[in-house]
């Protein structure tokens, strides 16, 4: 509906946004170093939900809103990805936890704790404008940060959202906005009644973009 | 949970050579994740429209008794005004949404969430 009544019907266009927002650091030095230790490293958001023990959650939810299958996914990309990194002793690559409903992740060091980003004298704005300025990748699956995340020029994103807990297309209801449909740097096949990424895709995608970046510090 | 839109069909009119564009959400009890469904559209109406407002209320968001929600509900709202040229007026309620342009008063009716 949602493509059908705003897109078709009064021919507004989706577009991303690029997030502008005044941060006082005075009061949060704290703030100010993290983000200039952030500008050395190549930062990816990882903030799917993951709530085995249901602190929050019902069980319907302990993986999400995604079924089992898209999560299984989701784990196995996160987990390849910090394989690699171990493997080839990358020390700058950092993931940024951001979602208090992520709880079971398994641990490694290069992990950067933001799930209580009000600690940071940030709040639910200024930490999408902060995350924007200091990072490069998303990854997550549906939720309302993930959302907001989505809807970020400055970032790329691999999502992980399906349709198997409302039954209804993701771009059609309330998750992933409508220009993801035409996002040029990862396939999503099933868009827009699904957005599951082929894993090798994201990675091969993910790694380029460490690659340049490493590249581009150098240069500089 | 479905972002579900009912409208009644030839009830609104696009003028090209509005200048103000205004998406009335007063009284649509939204949550956060469907006024980001609506928030995609806001860098285009930014774009196109010399002035864009949002008109907006105490039942704008659906708040279910949580003041964090409400204070994430404004902390998004001054992003958005912020990062596009979106400016949001509180005004007295409507019950339904409405989105209309001026200069002829074209509304869509029985926006229904």
């Amino acid at each position: 509906m949602t493509r059908s009544f705003f897109q078709d019907q009064m021919k507004l266009k989706s577009l991303p946004i690029k997030y502008n927002f005044a941060i006082n650091y005075s009061k949060h030095p704290e703030l100010m170093s993290l983000k200039m230790s952030l500008k050395k490293t190549f930062n990816i958001v990882f903030s799917p939900t993951f709530d085995l023990n249901q602190k929050v959650e019902d069980s319907s939810r302990r993986y999400g809103v995604i079924s089992k299958e898209s999560f299984d996914k989701l784990e196995n990309l996160y987990l390849e990805i910090q394989n690699r990194v171990i493997d080839e002793n990358i020390h700058d690559i950092k993931f940024i936890f951001l979602n208090k409903k992520m709880f079971n992740w398994q641990y490694f060091p290069n992990i950067i704790d933001l799930r209580h980003f009000e600690d940071y004298g940030l709040n639910f704005a200024s930490m999408l404008y902060f995350v924007q300025d200091n990072c490069e990748w998303t990854i997550g699956s549906e939720g309302t940060m993930q959302c907001y995340l989505l809807l970020s020029a400055n970032l790329k994103h691999a999502i992980y959202i399906d349709n198997s807990h409302w039954g209804y297309p993701a771009s059609d209801g309330s998750t992933v906005p409508l220009f993801m449909d035409s996002c040029d740097y990862l396939k999503y096949n099933e868009a827009p009644f699904a957005y599951i990424p082929n894993n090798n895709d994201v990675i091969e995608n993910i790694f380029n973009d460490y690659y340049n970046f490493k590249k581009n510090n150098q240069l500089q | 949970m479905r972002f579900c839109l009912k409208f009644n069909k030839g009830s609104f009119n696009i003028v090209e050579a509005s200048n103000l564009f205004i998406l009335d959400l007063r009284g649509s009890e939204l949550e956060l994740h469907r006024f980001s469904v609506l928030v995609q559209f806001f860098t285009y109406l930014s774009e196109v429209y010399n002035e864009f407002e949002v008109w907006i209320d105490k039942e704008t968001f659906l708040f279910g008794g949580s003041r964090l929600y409400s204070k994430e509900a404004n902390d998004i709202m001054e992003l958005i005004q912020c990062s596009t040229r979106a400016f949001f007026l509180e005004k007295k309620m409507k019950k339904l949404l409405k989105i209309f342009r001026m200069q002829e008063y074209q509304m869509v009716e029985n926006f229904l969430i």
